[in-house]
Formats: C-alpha cells, sequence, structure tokens
C-alpha cells in the first residue's frame, strides 16, 4: 500500500448516496450492498468530493482528531481498500 | 396516516418557515409507539431524524435507536430505488422512450433542501400516451410484471392514469400516462407536460422532472385525489412547492384551468394550509379559499376523498364526462362495460360479480347527487 501513498482518491461519480444524521449511506451504481459510514469514515468521504492522496487525507485527520499519524493512515489504508473493492471510491486517472 | 397523529404533523411540519405547529415538549412511551409507527407508515423518518438532531424534539435513547433504525431503512431502500431509475432510465433512452421523472426521486432532489428528508417508496416516469405500450414491453422484457391488465387493448394509452409494473424483487415502477385517475386525468393534457422540465443529478447521471409549476399541480392532485383519507407527506410536497420562489403562480394558474383542475389546486391547498397551520394572509390561500368550483369539478370531485362513492371504480365510471370526443367516450365507456376475461377475473373474478358492483356503485352515486352539487367553498382551516 505504501507505494499508493501518492495515487489520489476520489468518490465515484456513479456512486449514489443519502447523507443521514447517523452517518452516510452509500450504493454503487451497479452494486448490492448498501455501506453505512458513520463517524470518521463520514468525514473520510466528505473529504474525498476532491481527490486527495493518502499522505493529504492522513495530515487532514491527523490534524482534526490529534491522534498518531501511524495509526490513522493504517486505518485510512484499510477503509480505502474496501470502498475501492465496493466500487464507490477510485484512483484519479 | 392522516393528520391525527401530533408527532407524525409534527415531523411533516419541521423546518417549514411559517408553520405554527410544534412537537409536543416530551414523548411518552406509547405516544412513541404511535406516533414512530405513523412517522414510518407516512414516510416521514427523514424529517423526525433531523427535528431530533436538530434538538427540536427531545427522544430518549431507546426511541433514537427506533429512529435511527427505520430511517436507515427508508433511505437504504430509497437508494436501491434510484438505482433501478438510473438502469430503467438508461433503458428507455437507448430505446428513445421519451420519460419525466415524476414524484420521488424528483421531489426529493428538487424541492427539498436535502433528499433524506423525503424518502420514497416506488417509481414512477411519465411516458407519452404514443410509447406507454413500448415501454411496457421494454419492462416486461426485463422481467417485469403488469399489476393489472387493462379493461381492452389501448385502453392504458388512451385513457388511464397509469400502469405499474413489478420487477422480481418487488420494485414497482409506474408509468403514467397523466397525473390522477379518473375525470381529472382524463381533462389533463398529457402532452404538455412534456413542454416544460426541470433536471436534476443523481448519481452522475442528469435525469429530468417536470416543470415547478407541473410538479405543484402533480402534489396537488397526490394530496387530494390519491386516498380517501388525504395522505400527510403529498401535503408537505405541496407546502414545498407553493412556498418555493420558483413556481410561477400565474403558470400554475393557467395550466390548471386549462386541465379543468383549479379546484383540486385550491382543495389541497386548503388543506395543506390547514394541517401545517400556514399563515392564512398567504397569497396562494387567499386565492384558494374564495375560489367557487365549475359544475364539472364539483361533479369530478363527487369521485376522489372522502365521498361515500369514493373507488377506482367510481372513479372510471366518473370519467365518461370528462372523456373528449364522442367517438372516444363510446370506446371508454364500452371498454368499460364489456372488458376483456383477464381484466374481469384480476378485478371482479367473474362477469357476474362485475354486474352486481356496477349496479351498487351506480345506485350509491345517484344518492348524494343533490347536496354534493351545491358550490360551498370549503376553507379547510382548522388551525389559523
Amino acid at each position: 500500500m505504501s507505494n499508493r501513498a501518492r495515487d489520489r482518491w476520489c468518490k465515484r461519480a456513479d456512486t449514489l448516496e443519502r447523507s443521514l444524521p447517523s452517518g452516510v449511506l452509500l450504493l454503487p451504481a451497479r452494486g448490492d450492498d448498501v455501506i453505512l459510514l458513520a463517524g470518521t469514515g463520514r468525514e473520510l468521504w466528505g473529504l474525498l468530493t476532491e481527490p486527495r492522496s493518502t499522505d493529504e487525507l492522513t495530515a487532514e485527520l491527523a490534524r482534526r482528531y490529534a491522534g498518531d499519524a501511524s495509526n490513522i493512515r493504517a486505518d485510512i489504508e484499510a477503509v480505502l481498500t474496501e470502498l475501492e473493492r465496493d466500487g464507490v471510491v477510485g484512483e484519479e486517472a | 396516516v392522516t393528520a391525527k397523529n401530533t408527532l407524525a404533523v409534527a415531523s411533516l411540519a419541521y423546518g417549514l418557515p411559517g408553520s405554527g405547529v410544534e412537537f409536543p415538549g416530551e414523548v411518552g412511551r406509547v405516544e412513541w409507539e404511535r406516533g414512530h409507527r405513523a412517522v414510518v407508515l407516512a414516510g416521514l423518518t427523514g424529517m423526525l431524524s433531523a427535528a431530533a438532531h436538530d434538538g427540536a424534539v427531545t427522544l430518549d435513547e431507546e426511541q433514537q435507536a427506533d429512529l435511527t433504525e427505520t430511517n436507515i431503512n427508508a433511505q437504504r431502500a430509497a437508494l436501491r430505488l434510484e438505482q433501478r431509475l438510473l438502469e430503467v432510465s438508461d433503458f428507455f433512452g437507448r430505446g428513445s422512450i421519451e420519460h419525466r421523472v415524476l414524484k420521488g426521486a424528483a421531489t426529493a432532489h428538487l424541492d427539498y433542501p436535502a433528499p433524506d428528508l423525503r424518502p420514497f417508496s416506488d417509481i414512477d416516469l411519465l411516458i407519452h400516451a404514443r410509447d406507454l405500450d413500448e415501454a411496457i414491453a421494454a419492462l416486461e422484457s426485463r422481467g417485469g410484471q403488469r399489476r393489472f391488465d387493462e379493461p381492452r387493448t389501448g385502453f392504458a394509452a388512451r385513457f388511464s392514469k397509469a400502469v405499474c409494473v413489478v420487477s422480481d424483487d418487488g420494485i414497482e415502477v409506474d408509468l403514467h400516462r397523466s397525473l390522477a385517475e379518473g375525470p381529472f386525468g382524463l381533462t389533463m393534457a398529457p402532452e404538455e407536460l412534456f413542454e416544460s422540465r426541470e433536471s436534476f443529478v443523481l448519481a452522475g447521471r442528469k435525469l429530468d422532472a417536470l416543470g415547478p409549476a407541473e410538479r405543484l399541480i402533480h402534489a396537488c392532485c397526490h394530496a387530494v385525489l390519491g386516498r380517501p383519507e388525504p395522505e400527510l407527506r403529498p401535503q408537505r410536497d405541496v407546502a414545498q412547492l407553493a412556498l418555493a420562489e420558483t413556481v410561477d403562480r400565474d403558470r400554475v394558474e393557467q395550466l390548471s384551468e386549462r386541465w379543468r383542475c383549479r379546484a383540486v389546486v385550491a382543495q389541497a391547498i386548503r388543506l395543506t394550509w390547514g394541517t401545517l397551520a400556514l399563515p392564512a394572509d398567504d397569497a396562494w390561500h387567499r386565492w384558494a379559499v374564495t375560489y367557487v368550483p365549475d359544475r364539472f369539478e364539483r361533479r369530478a370531485l363527487r369521485n376522489y376523498g372522502d365521498a361515500p362513492q369514493q373507488s377506482y371504480a367510481r372513479q372510471a365510471i366518473g370519467g365518461t364526462l370528462a372523456v373528449r370526443g364522442l367517438g372516444d367516450k363510446v370506446r371508454y365507456a364500452f371498454a368499460l362495460a364489456f372488458p376483456k376475461r383477464s381484466y374481469v377475473g384480476s378485478r371482479d373474478r367473474g362477469y357476474g360479480r362485475r354486474l352486481v358492483r356496477g349496479v351498487r356503485l351506480w345506485l350509491r352515486s345517484a344518492r348524494p347527487r343533490a347536496r354534493a352539487d351545491r358550490p360551498v367553498p370549503d376553507t379547510g382551516i382548522k388551525n389559523s
């Protein structure tokens, strides 16, 4: 994953979404499962409105939560991998 | 769900400028059970969730958990419908079947501050009458099944409000020819509904809806012509549109006059203003309380709402008075009097039962005529 740190991630334009008080619901254009992102997952999703690298995402969430950057990076990478597999995020061309 | 449940009505009115409806101070256990059920049935979980999130209503932990769960379910269903809407719209687009998105997704994205405030439960598309049979066949080719057969071949494309096609996963797509069942649906000129449009973007795709004035007229039809007791959510749709600056009042009046449904708009405004306790001095309301329906409108209205003879069959019979041209009147009446066997089987389980029901309807409709013909406008105001 580290060689992907410079890749820029963004929401896929064909993702359907609903922002709720309890989180954000996502449904890929051709997927079956609706995904619920709550808490920091929701914040991460909000940041992906614009293409951002893992480094940039890590820096922004570390600033907001004053947390350990390496832990935050590991969490972000895990979530991004899952969201990419679900078809709701992609890398900017 | 009618205007009887205070939690549902307060949810309905939440965030609407000028509304005098407020949430109850505390929501007790019994009130919550009834109220929450009413909110779910009325499709108002989005409104109540927003109100709870903003602190307009105080819920305990258990109530909040109930609401979070039911709202997520409602929104999840709406997303699946949007996904199907995109597929169907794509499919129709490839077949050059022009369409407009009605109600649900269009209303949620165009007329509310955020789409989660207005979940929905089916897909409605307006189709040109000339394309209706092709659109039905297209959905059937993908596994859809028509819910009801038509009385005679070609009846739906010429006279019906809509045809419902159900897919094998239970999602319903209503293909509309017009905006209302019965007389008011038949006096509309459906082709004129395609003359204006407003677009919205869904998952990067642009979809066309009706123009704002047409959306308001449709919301009014839904509010007062849909069910025997008016539903709540269409009333909020009426308020959202009527209070929006994007709706051209003159266009609403012109279209509703041409389609002979000004009485429907007036009744929907009076009903909505009453339920939501909106200011009585608003221009829409001032017009609505003074509007006197003409003879056609009075007779047509008898087929809808809580009128004693309200039913689909009654609306269909009442439609005879609105069908234009002698040839079409004869075709319409003949199709209803002598429908094909498959239609009778699905609706009446046989010609004998159909005959008995027809006579009963005729007898019932004959009785209250003298009283219902009187042109007395009802102000509908409960809270002003």
